[in-house]
């Protein structure tokens, strides 16, 4: 019989999970008093899957330093919980895939327009439409850009930088882009010729499950000097953008959790859990897992900026705007390892840092943000649900020192896909989400139920627990116009 | 008809089914997969792929199984519906032979679903219960 977890409360949306001997270091949880019990409820009800026993088995992990981290946004996920965050020491820590998973690099990627509501509202329902035709979403969509094998090893190289260079946006978007859309750890030798194969019909593609493309308007700016910033304004319309590394990076996950179950047993790595096979970070397996990663990242990376110039070709077809009228205002990931600095004790360290749906949020000052928005810290894409509003916060000091630079990714799941789809018509869906006016175009009304606005916790109650803690600070918010889903 | 019983999952989808042998949990198995992203029934039997896979373990078998039929649907647009294996134990390693049945992925007949990203270790089982049943747990990430 298991004892059941217990958080304790340490300060406004802040609490702790004390170590107990197999833990290394202590769990941490930003969250709302909901979501705490929900947490405990999970814990106690002995849950086959409970994220604050997945967040204890990462804090067993070795090398892990500070504490395990969790968000507002937490639920039950593969090895980490999803809106985790795990930081390793490269001497001793080790590199985990489940920290990770299998949609390497997922993120957000937001367009700037420079219309407004009125501008946008007579062509919606165009607009819509045309979106929907144009951007690959869904089960088996392939997309109209072909690579050859040589061709594909360059976007593993180089990211959104390739896609630029071919001709499918601007300069300017790479400054807007994490790691500028290019990581320089890539190497294509560490990716099998299957991941490969898999993907060379899916770049420029949306997928399916939580992925969207949603035209949204800012409804509200929280934070002026940070919006202005940004290049935010009331009643402007923007474009979100999430997906991931489609086909490769599912494949380098899964191809890379054998390796690395092989590379645990030979290390003599005891995991806590078999999703959190894991290699020392600094040895073969963990260096060739590290660079396969950087190659799904540029992927992805290569893929929202497909996307994002499919969404520029629609704009200007239907609106009056130019190609190059549309900015790329970020884009960054929320399942990713990368080396940062960190200041841990007063003492300035190199760590790997995992985020697995969990986005990278660093304070003003910081480096690699745009000049631009080095003044107000990064922003951090949070992406709602079809039916409610999504926000963009920024990174702030109090996350710097308390969640290694990271903000939430989402509102998080509250119900599984089935019991979602026995709760919810994507028909009935379709027409509220209408009456609210809010258009959408699904390739897959059973898509539409597993993914209903009330299968989601309350963003804002999310967003708020974020915010109340102080490791964010909540810059706008965005309401849906017109949604595109798989 | 196979039945599965769907595990509760926040994030993801979780599935058991049950078989009189190991073989029959490993084509059941594939089957629930693929309900999960289209409606299996509405699949024709017109094409065959054959898949040969080796692992240490019974539960990594299962992940090579299931992970090989998945890739199909990238490499060649493949979908299955029916599927027959055998399995056999040398030298403590566990060989594959096996055939799954469908067609090329047909958007507007198949019913698509929610794509199916990768096949993970969470709660992974393969083993026989007292009631003398095979069972095969698998969780997958959508």
């Amino acid at each position: 019989m298991r004892t059941a977890l217990e958080l304790e409360r340490i300060g406004p949306g802040e609490w702790h999970l004390p170590a107990d001997a197999e833990m290394c270091v202590p769990g941490a949880v930003f969250a709302d008093r909901d979501t705490v019990e929900q947490l405990g409820r999970d814990e106690a009800g002995g849950a086959q899957w409970s994220a604050l026993r997945q967040l204890r088995h990462v804090a067993m992990l070795p090398g892990i330093v500070g504490r395990a981290i969790a968000l507002a946004d937490v639920h039950p996920g593969y090895g980490f919980p999803i809106g985790g965050i795990g930081a390793f020491d490269p001497a001793d820590g080790v590199v985990v895939v489940g920290g990770v998973g299998f949609d390497i690099n997922c993120g957000v990627r937001m367009l700037a327009t420079p219309l407004m509501r009125q501008d946008v509202a007579p062509l919606l329902e165009r607009l819509g439409k045309r979106l929907f035709e144009a951007i690959p979403a869904g089960l088996g969509a392939e997309g109209a850009y072909r690579l050859t094998v040589a061709e594909l090893d360059q976007v593993l190289i180089s990211g959104a930088e390739y896609m630029v260079d071919a001709g499918y946006g601007v300069s300017e978007d790479l400054e807007c882009i994490e790691e500028g859309g290019r990581m320089t750890a890539a190497d294509p030798a560490t990716v099998s010729q299957r991941a490969k194969q898999r993907q060379f019909r899916q770049i420029g593609t949306l997928g399916s499950g939580n992925h969207y493309l949603e035209v949204q308007v800012v409804e509200a700016v929280l934070d002026r000097t940070a919006a202005d910033a940004y290049g935010l304004a009331e009643g402007q319309v923007v474009v979100s953008i999430h997906t991931g590394s489609r086909a490769l990076g599912h494949q380098i996950g899964q191809d890379y959790l054998k390796i690395m179950a092989a590379a645990a047993a030979r290390y003599g790595l005891e995991v806590p859990e078999r999703e959190l096979v894991c290699a020392p970070i600094d040895s073969t397996d963990g260096r060739n897992y590290l660079a396969a990663v950087a190659c799904g990242a540029n992927c992805a990376f290569a893929n929202r900026q497909m996307i994002a110039h499919l969404v520029r070709s629609i704009f200007h077809e239907v609106t009056s705007l130019g190609m190059s009228d549309i900015r790329t205002l970020y884009d960054i990931g929320h399942n990713n390892a990368k080396f940062e600095s960190h200041t841990v004790d007063g003492i300035s360290r190199q760590l790997l840092v995992h985020r697995k749906g969990s986005t990278r949020a660093f304070a003003l000052g910081a480096g690699e943000a745009p000049n631009a928005y080095r003044a107000v810290g990064h922003p951090i894409l949070v992406g709602g649900t079809m039916g409610t509003s999504s926000y963009v916060l920024r990174g702030t000091e109090v996350g710097m020192r308390k969640t290694f630079g990271s903000g939430i990714h989402g509102a998080g799941r509250a119900l599984s896909r089935k019991k979602a789809a026995k709760k919810f018509w994507g028909e009935t869906v379709q027409t509220e989400l209408e009456s609210q006016g809010i258009q959408l175009w699904a390739h897959s009304p059973r898509g539409i139920a597993e993914e209903a606005p009330g299968a989601y916790k309350d963003i804002e109650q999310v967003v708020r627990a974020s915010t109340e803690s102080g490791i964010s600070c909540s810059v706008a918010k965005l309401r849906p116009l017109a949604v595109v889903k798989g | 008809m196979v039945a599965v019983e769907w595990v509760d999952h926040t994030a993801d989808v979780g599935f058991r089914v049950r078989g009189d042998s190991r073989e029959a949990v490993f084509e059941s198995a594939a089957h629930a997969l693929f309900s999960i992203m289209l409606d299996v029934a509405t699949v024709r039997v017109r094409t065959r792929h054959s898949v040969q896979v080796s692992a240490n373990r019974l539960e990594e078998l299962l992940v090579e199984w299931l992970s090989e039929l998945l890739a199909q649907k990238d490499l060649n647009g493949q979908v299955f519906s029916h599927f027959q294996v055998n399995i056999d134990e040398r030298d403590g390693s566990y060989r594959l032979i096996g055939d799954a049945w469908g067609e090329p992925l047909d958007r507007d007949r198949h019913q698509p679903k929610t794509e199916v990203k990768g096949v993970s270790y969470l709660g992974l089982r393969v083993g026989m219960e007292q009631s003398g049943l095979w069972i095969a747990q698998v969780v997958v990430d959508v």
